[in-house]
């Protein structure tokens, strides 16, 4: 038993050293821990930053170099634009990520520009995805406790929740099957895709194409409004911006009404009219080009509310 | 509360923190209770069923007793059979009867029945019917001395590890345990139970959920999607996935109550390295098997009323015990093929029952594992037509495709290192031979079963197939 458990604790040590190796995804997450650094370093240097929050949906469509025009510059520096984009995230990762990075009690410098980069559900309340994920890259000690209890409606996820919390060998273990199969079983991506298909369309034909409930989205917006809460910087330099996707959509209403009632920006004029097909090689995120003229769009929005653009907060 | 759950870990660390500093009466009464919430968990109502099982039993067993009236204890033994089949059969029957019904009343022309109501089926009814069951028939028979308290008596009914899928305990052998102090456990006890749930978790989350995955996909297509070569495939997963599904419970329920002191029946003993049918019934889901041996097969003549009959009492008990899974005429097949097999198997066992030599025996194991197989179609489709056209399917052209050469590929990665390990289970002839083993051989074992358990665990888990019935 004892070897058994000095063999666990090796294999998590080494796990924590590979970790950075296992995918993109993890070194962005590991990233974050040094945003406020790199906003701190911007100040000191005079240079104005804008911090972008989403998921690859705003990597995809928010490029660097279109949106750090947005902001006037002090000497002609350009803002560091900075991403808080894990993969697969929504609401509750970037509430959790931001607060982590920039809670007001942590006495941080905070971002010149905050964009808020969303589909149509992804800042309505909506259950934890990865509890893995968001307890070990996302969630700070301080808000761990609150976020086991709250934020979980099942006593599974908040033992995956703690478990994740204090082993990265738990928390990446999803991680490792796709890593060996992909690359060494012969047709396993072309396979799995097909398997997956059909299973998630049996699934549907029996359940008469209905959502359960339990995975639908809600129509509250507990989360959005903790992070809009958490901000700690002025509401004109916040915006939160709808992405365009190949179905144009509006904003849920609630999400529009919880940022005007704090003065906040939204931008949705994009996302409401129609794009071009090509504009989304994948079927969903966009293309350089694409997410070019969308950044352009934003900026324009940007400078045309804020007569003559955001001024760095120092 | 799924074994494979974090609610279920979660759920037993607290009994067992509790139930070890308790003495036996308490031990007792805390177990009852911990085993109603566990099955409170999946539908509190049914708790009223358990409990109306467990008093007529209880009291039925007793009036027995108190009889020295042969027609007194045969009138409560029929009764306590009519009233557990009857429930069962109202909860787990009415709604394939009534669909037989009805197809009988549209070939005469007539309008169908609705009863406008529509019965859940209980979880882990069929189990828990046939132990209770198995009770009273011991009592009348004289086997079993009827238990002094009905707490007690509650236990040996819904004791949580094997309440919902077995194995099936006889009075027998369970109820002493329960009735009388249980030994402490010890480091070795602790070891055995370590070793079954590590074992019975790596069946189930690493095998059966992973074949699930390729078995579903292969069950769920339709004709003509698939070529023959993959549905054969898909076949052998599901022959794994409902293995590894019913044995991993199985060992998961026997390790756990290990380590409260408890010993419950082995279930299975490596079933696809039996070499003819009647030896796979004493390895597969052997608590059912012995129980329809020696509450159905026997009562029902066994072999002491010559060939014929011996043959007939095979395929009934085989038929009833398909029926017993489900609801379904595949169900009702499955038992048939069965029945059949072990029919057609006994003159043949009868001339060289110990096999001849290695070779013969290899090919054995090759022939039952397919005609098991056979059956597993049928108990896995969705109807006969299903299962005829899947295996009809199995005549469309054989080519290598992705989801083959894929399918293969993780056979050989799930199902290699456990079948090697049977391989040698099965030459050392003992279950639990590792525990023999030097330490850093087990603790290589263990760290490879938890890195599978933890790396490849199925993505979605799925429930236990036994669950149903």
């Amino acid at each position: 038993m004892v070897s058994l458990v000095v063999a666990l604790t090796a294999l998590e040590a080494v796990s924590r050293v590979v970790e950075p190796r296992l995918s993109a995804d993890v070194r962005q997450m590991l990233a974050q821990n040094e945003i406020a650094d790199r906003v701190r370093e911007a100040k000191n240097e005079d240079r104005a930053s804008i911090l972008v929050i989403g998921n690859s949906l705003a990597r995809a469509s928010i490029l660097p170099d279109e949106i750090a025009v947005a902001i006037d510059s002090t000497e002609g520096k350009p803002p560091e634009v900075l991403y808080i984009t894990p993969d697969a995230s929504g609401i509750n990762e970037w509430a959790a990520a931001y607060r982590k990075a920039f809670a007001p009690d942590l006495g941080v410098e905070l971002p010149d520009l905050i964009i808020i980069v969303a589909g149509p559900w992804h800042l309505v309340d909506h259950a934890v995805s990865s509890p893995e994920k968001l307890s070990a890259y996302h969630v700070s000690s301080r808000d761990r406790l609150d976020v086991a209890w709250n934020w979980f409606s099942d006593i599974g996820a908040r033992c995956r929740f703690a478990l994740a919390g204090v082993s990265r060998l738990f928390a990446n273990r999803e991680r490792v099957q796709p890593l060996l199969f992909y690359g060494w079983v012969p047709g396993y991506e072309v396979t799995a895709q097909r398997l997956n298909q059909t299973s998630s369309l049996r699934a549907e034909d029996r359940s008469g194409r209905d959502e359960p409930a339990s995975v639908r989205p809600a129509d509250t917006t507990s989360r959005l409004e903790l992070l809009l809460d958490s901000l700690g910087v002025e509401p004109e330099q916040v915006l939160i911006a709808a992405v365009p996707l190949p179905e144009h959509y509006k904003l849920p209403e609630s999400v529009v009404s919880v940022a005007r009632a704090r003065g906040i920006n939204v931008f949705t004029e994009a996302a409401e009219k129609e794009w071009p097909a090509s504009a989304f090689p994948d079927g969903y995120h966009m293309s350089s080009e694409a997410g070019r003229a969308f950044s352009r769009e934003l900026e324009n929005f940007i400078r045309s509310r804020q007569n003559g653009g955001y001024q760095p907060s120092r | 509360m799924w074994f494979n759950s974090f609610s279920f870990w979660l759920f037993l660390a607290v009994v067992l923190l509790v139930y070890h500093r308790l003495g036996h009466r308490l031990q007792n009464r805390f177990l009852l209770l911990a085993s109603y919430f566990f099955y409170g968990c999946w539908d509190w109502r049914f708790l009223f069923l358990i409990l109306f099982t467990t008093a007529f039993d209880f009291f039925a067993a007793r009036r027995i007793e108190a009889s020295a009236d042969a027609t007194v204890r045969k009138y409560w033994v029929t009764a306590s059979l009519v009233v557990e089949l009857g429930v069962l059969g109202v909860f787990k029957y009415f709604g394939f009867f009534l669909t037989e019904f009805n197809r009988v009343l549209s070939v005469l022309g007539l309008e169908h029945w609705e009863p406008g109501f529509r019965l859940i089926l209980p979880v882990g009814i069929s189990f828990y019917t046939f132990q209770a069951l198995s009770y009273t028939i011991d009592v009348y028979r004289g086997r079993t001395t009827p238990c002094r308290h009905f707490l007690d008596f509650a236990l040996y009914i819904s004791f949580f590890p094997q309440l919902v899928a077995g194995p099936i305990e006889r009075s027998h052998h369970l109820l002493p345990q329960v009735e009388n102090p249980r030994p402490r456990v010890s480091e070795a006890l602790f070891r055995e139970g370590l070793y079954l749930v590590i074992t019975g978790l790596f069946l189930k989350v690493v095998i059966a959920d992973n074949m699930a995955w390729l078995a579903n996909f292969v069950f769920d297509a339709k004709p003509g999607e698939l070529n023959g070569a993959e549905v054969l495939l898909g076949i052998y997963a599901f022959a794994f996935q409902i293995y590894g599904d019913f044995a991993g419970y199985s060992a998961i329920a026997i390790g756990v109550s290990k380590w409260m002191g408890f010993d419950l029946m082995e279930n299975f003993r490596r079933p696809y390295f039996a070499a003819n049918p009647r030896e796979f019934w004493q390895r597969w889901h052997i608590s059912l098997s012995t129980w329809l041996r020696d509450y159905l097969y026997i009562p029902l003549g066994g072999n002491r009323e010559g060939e014929w009959k011996t043959r007939r009492n095979l395929i009934l008990t085989m038929v009833l015990g398909g029926l017993w899974h489900g609801a379904a005429w595949t169900f009702v097949i499955w038992g048939a093929i069965h029945g059949v097999w072990l029919a057609i198997h006994r003159p043949w066992f009868a001339r060289s029952p110990g096999g001849n030599g290695r070779g013969a025996r290899l090919l054995g194991i090759v022939v039952t594992f397919h005609l098991v197989c056979l059956g597993w179609v049928f108990f896995r489709a969705e109807s006969f037509g299903a299962a005829i056209a899947l295996l009809s399917s199995l005549a469309a052209p054989w080519q290598f495709s992705d989801f083959l050469t894929t399918g293969i590929c993780l056979m050989v990665f799930f199902l290699g290192p456990w079948l090697a390990f049977e391989f040698w289970m099965e030459r050392q002839n003992d279950s639990a031979r590792l525990l023999g083993l030097p330490w850093p051989i087990r603790v290589f074992a263990y760290l490879y079963a938890l890195l599978m358990l933890l790396f490849f665990a199925a993505p979605k888990p799925v429930e236990f197939i036994y669950f149903q019935f």
